[in-house]
């Protein structure tokens, strides 16, 4: 779906480039994260992905096209949600969305549909400027979806939103995903990430310095150990196991035989750590 | 085209939205009339109780008049975008169909054509000074790029609503200021031809004294100018939105 190489940028008027010769290939369908903190490369990527930045050197192919060349047809295949929603807040929910459908060439989906798709339909006409931040990003999201994109681009699509609303909006994506959308996520938000990307890419200094999926990267880089937490004379104590055999190691036994359990937790690393040691840089 | 008139109604409902927007835009309309009926009935006065004959500064005023139609238009399309730069939807349009650049066609032509449409009628059916159908066709053009080049002013130098508020005085000062100007003599007066607006009202003056012929060459520099300024302000605005 899209193949870039040797993908650098540098902005007019600016002596280093953002972009150093970045290198990956996201397949048809995949939910593919970009990771980095601010500044890192992260929005100049997507703004050439979306096709807005065309001064590029390389070759950044997507469906097939190199998007140097690729007129304002490409607009119809690709949906993209920017991190702060962007609406005429005179405007109710719905005058917005079909505003911004009457721009599509192609087939579009029913406003009321996508509304409800989210749960907004009974909001439908009321002013954005009435919207809490939750429900605009809901709204951000219908936005994206209005011309059935083949690629949808999501910046910070968690961004703000309390545990409820992010729960609804990583469900949103994932059933986006299983109607066969590609999709591509910045953030930095590693734990958001972790949740519904297929694989990762760590961005830092307009470089990709690793790219896999979250599950590979926390297995190959924790330690493989398992921590107890027991109570014994009324104080926590805690233990720590290695994986391999563990079956067979009879202190392990003994413990879960013998004393009452609070928590038992497998080491792998968190993204967040993973991040730090690969790049040595801290997120945010 | 589908898409240019749900853009229309969209501005229509923004603009119905906004006091301060429907008064500009209702600005040209309330003009026409204030020429077509007041200016006559003034002057009528005028001459009956004070013994002045106002009708011979019709030719100057309307010179006056002519600059406001695009000055309103241009202002409403540029308060217009800054609401939309503010509310960032610009970078919204940008990745849609409609493109960055038809998104400035669209705000830049809208004020255009409307400017277009007004100042012929104003001209047309003013009623102040009678003008041969060539002298308009000649005019139209240099007075209504007027109205595109006071929106790129406003969204170039202004960095939000408020600060566009501010700047349409001045951009209101710097249209009349050649109009003062212009009783300078010859040569003197072209320094004032570096302010666009100049342009216009020497090429009306000029046409309504010597004839449509001896106008053309005022209109034809002054359409250089404001495409030459427009350029300008177009690179100013885009280097600023990225």
């Amino acid at each position: 779906m899209i193949e870039v190489s040797q993908l650098r940028f540098t902005y007019p008027g600016s002596k280093e480039p953002t972009l150093k010769g970045l290198n990956f290939a996201i397949p048809k369908g995949e939910i593919f994260g970009f990771l980095g903190p601010s500044g890192a490369g992260k929005s100049t990527t997507q703004k050439i992905l979306i096709g807005i930045l065309k001064r590029y050197e390389g070759t950044v192919r997507v469906m097939d096209r190199e998007l140097r060349d690729v007129k304002s047809d490409y607009f119809e295949h690709i949906g993209v949600a920017f991190e702060f929603p962007n609406f005429y807040h005179r405007f109710t929910a719905l005058e917005n969305l079909s505003l911004f459908r009457s721009l599509y060439h192609g087939k579009t989906e029913d406003p009321l549909h996508l509304l409800a798709m989210v749960g907004l339909e009974q909001y439908a006409s009321t002013k954005v400027a009435d919207f809490s931040k939750g429900m605009k990003m809901r709204l951000n999201f219908c936005r994206a979806l209005l011309n059935h994109p083949s690629i949808l681009f999501l910046d910070e699509p968690t961004s703000g939103l309390d545990p409820v609303n992010a729960k609804v909006m990583k469900d949103l994506i994932l059933a986006q995903q299983a109607k066969g959308t590609t999709i591509l996520i910045t953030t930095h938000n590693m734990h958001a990430a972790d949740e519904i990307c297929n694989r990762v890419a760590f961005i830092v200094d307009g470089e990709i310095n690793l790219i896999n999926s979250p599950r590979e990267l926390k297995v190959q880089r924790g330690s493989k150990r398992v921590r107890i937490e027991y109570t014994e004379n009324e104080h926590v104590h805690h233990a720590d196991f290695d994986l391999q055999q563990i079956g067979a190691n009879p202190a392990f036994l003994q413990l879960l035989k013998n004393k009452p359990i609070e928590t038992m937790h497998s080491q792998e690393a968190s993204l967040e750590e993973i991040f730090i040691e690969v790049t040595g840089r801290k997120l945010g | 085209m589908n898409r240019v008139l749900h853009l229309i109604r969209g501005d229509w409902r923004q603009i119905t939205r906004d006091p301060m927007l429907m008064l500009t835009l209702l600005a040209p309309v309330i003009l026409f009339f204030f020429v077509r009926f007041v200016t006559p009935y003034a002057a009528e006065l005028a001459r009956v109780h004070l013994q002045l004959d106002l009708t011979v500064y019709y030719d100057s005023f309307l010179s006056f008049m002519i600059l406001l139609i695009p000055l309103m238009l241009g202002m409403m399309s540029g308060f217009v975008m800054l609401d939309e730069r503010d509310e960032n939807v610009i970078s919204y349009y940008a990745v849609t169909p409609l493109t960055k650049q038809g998104y400035f066609l669209y705000r830049l032509a809208v004020p255009l054509l409307m400017s277009i449409l007004f100042t012929f009628f104003l001209l047309a059916y003013g009623g102040l000074a009678p003008i041969h159908i060539t002298q308009i066709a000649i005019l139209l053009p240099v007075t209504a790029l007027e109205a595109p080049l006071l929106t790129l002013f406003l969204v170039g130098f202004a960095a939000n609503k408020v600060e566009g508020l501010a700047l349409s005085k001045a951009a209101g000062l710097i249209v009349f200021a050649p109009v003062l100007i212009y009783f300078l003599p010859m040569p003197w007066q072209l320094f004032v031809g570096i302010l666009p607006s100049y342009w216009v009202s020497k090429t009306l003056l000029v046409g309504l004294e010597q004839g449509a012929s001896a106008s053309f060459i005022y209109a034809f520099i002054g359409l250089l100018v404001h495409l030459l300024v427009i350029r300008d302000l177009l690179r100013r605005f885009i280097a600023k939105l990225d």
